[in-house]
């Protein structure tokens, strides 16, 4: 009983009828739509008001704990903390580039990883639970010990903090490829199997969208910590002579509290702007599967 | 391929079988049939694995005895020619999609061109022309189904598949769905195999009521209705169902 493609299964009037006994759009959003607008306005005031607060609370108790004296002298006032970032603006802006720079190499492989790696989970789902394994098995291994290890095959300086900056955001990124294999696979042994759709088809037409939220969270958390793990490279002596772990060891071990200070602040201000980059980034797919 | 004799499930078992675990019996001895263009009803008690038997027919799993026709073919090989249409309980729209992005998924998914005349008419039919555009997260639940019964029958399939599709749903949504349903399915002739647990679902719905027993299900009644389609809506609270109703519940206790 294969019915032809333009056959009509039902005539024009009674199509017709039908449409015109559905409820216009109009008259049904009020009661026929879920009704999310104010868990929404909660959700997004929520998401407004920890980071306002944050900013405004970090800053107050930051300023008292200095003021008293309660950790001792080695705090130093937000206040002083600002001017000396301010009189030593030029020095520390030279000493992020390298530290920013080997953090956008270490991002750009990791995410060529990650788009790679995607492809892989999806097509070859089998090995999704060794990659939750090898997470585990990087994220155990202590960051600092592997700039010296590895300053013995990788040449010193933007080479090996970039590679370090790498091995530092494998753990968010293989935690996210064995997440987005789970998402990905969702529904496909159903809709999938019905219409006896490849693995490629599944991914490109929903796999690959399903997987967008733990894509974006994976992504806006790994970009960050690339950045942390590019300063405690540096820290840790892969640099060989700028960067802004290598100012912190300098200021720390020379006694300069405000510069450290500085520093912090200047590290902290900068995986802040990273991470909203990637938000931005990540901005129009995240709306796109909302 | 012939599909005029109908739905044909000729004394069918199936067991789970879990690695070392012993087998698992879903199934036992189901035998019934379903006319073309009929509308047949499986009802019975959660998890007897009413469910397990509606993937049996739509040739996702092979039964472990037994077997199933449709006309002279199989359920796998109607799968393969993408001529089995399937409703979730869960209507599982894809949030990215506008509706009718959602009903041309089987499209895409089977690598077929799509076919936009049909989809506006189906749109039409299961009313929501107006709602094309919208994403899913836009519509209420009633209409989140509507356009899960619409990407079912998208391909035009022979036989359509709907695994409880209302059972989430507020009684007057339900009821207005379940006559829905049936204009839908007059329009376009389909033969139907519909999971519920509601008794008078079962009965206002269905041409042909299965009733089946607790786990492992077996069919303990097969109770034909004979009320023409067309006054079904009228017949809700008529006599004449109140009797099948009762029948049908009486059929589930023993």
């Amino acid at each position: 009983m294969s019915r032809s493609a333009d056959e009509s299964v039902l005539s024009p009037a009674a199509s017709a009828s039908l449409s015109a006994a559905a409820p216009p759009p109009a008259t049904v959003a009020s009661s026929s739509t879920v009704d999310i607008g104010p868990v929404m306005m909660r959700l997004r005031s929520a998401r407004v008001v920890v980071p306002i607060l944050s900013l405004i609370g970090i800053p107050v108790i930051w300023a008292i704990v200095a003021a008293t004296n309660m950790l001792g002298t080695a705090v130093v006032s937000p206040a002083a903390t600002v001017r000396e970032l301010h009189s030593h603006w030029s020095v520390l802006w030279l000493n992020a580039q390298p530290t920013l720079i080997a953090t956008l190499i270490g991002a750009a492989v990791l995410l060529a990883i990650t788009a790679v790696g995607a492809l892989i989970v999806a097509l070859v789902p089998r090995i999704t639970p060794g990659l939750a394994a090898l997470s585990v098995v990087i994220g155990t291994l202590p960051l600092i010990i592997l700039t010296p290890i590895l300053s013995l095959f990788v040449p010193r300086g933007r080479p090996l903090v970039a590679t370090v900056c790498v091995l530092a955001g494998l753990v968010p990124v293989a935690a996210m490829l064995s997440g987005m294999a789970g998402v990905g696979e969702r529904g496909r042994d159903e809709l999938g199997a019905l219409y006896g759709t490849s693995r490629l088809r599944w991914w490109r037409y929903v796999g690959f969208w399903q997987t967008v939220p733990v894509l974006d969270i994976g992504i806006r958390a790994m970009i960050p910590y690339c950045f942390v793990g590019s300063i405690v490279a540096e820290w840790s002596g892969a640099s060989t002579s700028f960067g802004l772990g290598e100012v912190m060891t300098n200021s720390l071990f020379s006694y300069e509290p405000t510069l450290l200070w500085a520093t912090i602040v200047l590290a902290a201000a900068g995986s802040l702007s990273l991470l909203a980059v990637a938000t931005l980034i990540m901005s129009p797919l995240r709306r796109r599967v909302r | 391929m012939n599909t005029d004799m109908g739905l044909r499930v000729d004394r069918v078992s199936y067991e789970y079988s879990s690695g070392r675990a012993a087998r698992v019996p879903a199934v036992d001895d189901v035998d019934f049939a379903v006319g073309h263009g009929e509308l047949g009803v499986l009802v019975g008690p959660s998890g007897c694995g009413k469910s397990t038997l509606l993937r049996i027919a739509a040739g996702l799993i092979a039964p472990t005895k037994g077997r199933i026709t449709f006309g002279d073919t199989t359920p796998d090989e109607l799968r393969k020619r993408r001529r089995v249409g399937f409703a979730f309980q869960d209507p599982s729209l894809l949030s990215w999609r506008s509706v009718r992005r959602n009903v041309e998924l089987p499209f895409d998914l089977a690598k077929l061109p799509t076919d936009s005349a049909w989809i506006d008419e189906l749109l039409a039919i299961v009313g929501l022309s107006d709602w094309a555009d919208r994403k899913p997260r836009e519509l209420s639940g009633g209409m989140r189904q509507r356009v899960s019964l619409a990407r079912a029958l998208a391909t035009k399939p022979d036989l359509l598949l709907l695994d409880e599709p209302f059972g989430a749903l507020d009684e007057i949504t339900r009821g207005e769905l379940n006559l829905e349903l049936l204009r839908v399915l007059s329009a376009t002739k389909t033969t139907c195999l519909l999971v519920t647990h509601s008794v008078d679902e079962a009965a206002l719905l269905g041409d042909k009521v299965v009733v089946l027993s607790k786990r492992p299900c077996a069919v303990k009644l097969t109770y034909d209705i004979k009320i023409d389609r067309a006054e079904r809506g009228e017949s809700r609270d008529t006599v004449e169902l109140l009797e099948h109703c009762r029948a049908i519940r009486s059929a589930l206790a023993s």
